[in-house]
């Protein structure tokens, strides 16, 4: 029988918390944002906004540049 | 001329010689004088592990510097980085554009203020700590259970 989910709306974490920066350089914020292969976690998982979901995109590739997170993380 | 803000984080290789640090950090300040540059704020994050090796290498000794200057300087800039042998990644992003340099210089300087008031603060209130440790464990920020999720780490 189809039940449909019910799951609670999930807000942007920066738009919730205005003084959160998204920084490259902050690789322990970014964590958040990475599987645990190393991969980007996309917006309906993690349930960001359009445009803080391109800047922790951004901070997250600057980030893997300059080897403060992974490219491929293998376990 | 337009002068622009911008912030190189350079990657060292981790047994860099002191004097060979010296004179790349001498010439990128050379460079950025030359185009109408000035020097906000350099910081060394010390030797941290990276997320992958380069150059075989698991760490790297990473270097922050913030500046502002115009536009060509980042060429010129990038192309001495190339060269340098010890310089293992770089990487330089622009913070702000057409930005007026003395009172981005002014930010930079009360900026700097700011965080030796805190870092002595915090050194104030450790030494107290030491000369008078209060009874009672320490508490950390996870209350009283904090053992417990170290443990689980």
């Amino acid at each position: 029988m189809f039940r449909p989910r019910r799951s609670r709306r999930k807000v942007c974490r920066f738009c919730a918390d205005k003084k959160a920066v998204i920084d490259y350089k902050e690789p322990r914020l970014l964590k958040y944002f990475i599987t645990e292969r190393g991969k980007i976690v996309p917006r309906r998982i993690s349930g960001n906004c359009a445009r803080h979901q391109r800047e922790v995109a951004t901070a997250i590739k600057r980030a893997r540049h300059i080897a403060l997170l992974p490219y491929v993380a293998t376990e | 001329m337009i002068i622009h803000e911008y912030e190189t984080t350079i990657i060292y290789h981790p047994e860099v010689q002191e004097p060979e640090k010296k004179r790349v950090h001498e010439r990128l300040l050379g460079v950025i004088d030359s185009f109408e540059g000035s020097l906000l704020f350099h910081e060394e994050w010390g030797a941290r592990k990276m997320a992958y090796a380069i150059r075989k290498e698991p760490r790297g000794l990473y270097h922050y510097f913030n500046f502002v200057s115009t536009a060509s300087c980042i060429q010129e800039l990038e192309r001495v980085l190339r060269i340098e042998s010890e310089v293992m990644r770089f990487l330089t992003v622009r913070l702000g554009e057409n930005v007026d340099p003395g009172e981005r210089q002014q930010f930079a300087q009360e900026r700097a203020q700011k965080a030796a008031e805190a870092r002595e603060a915090a050194e104030a209130a450790r030494a107290a700590r030491e000369a008078n440790p209060s009874g009672g464990p320490r508490r950390g920020p996870f209350g009283r259970h904090n053992q417990r999720s170290q443990d689980r780490r």
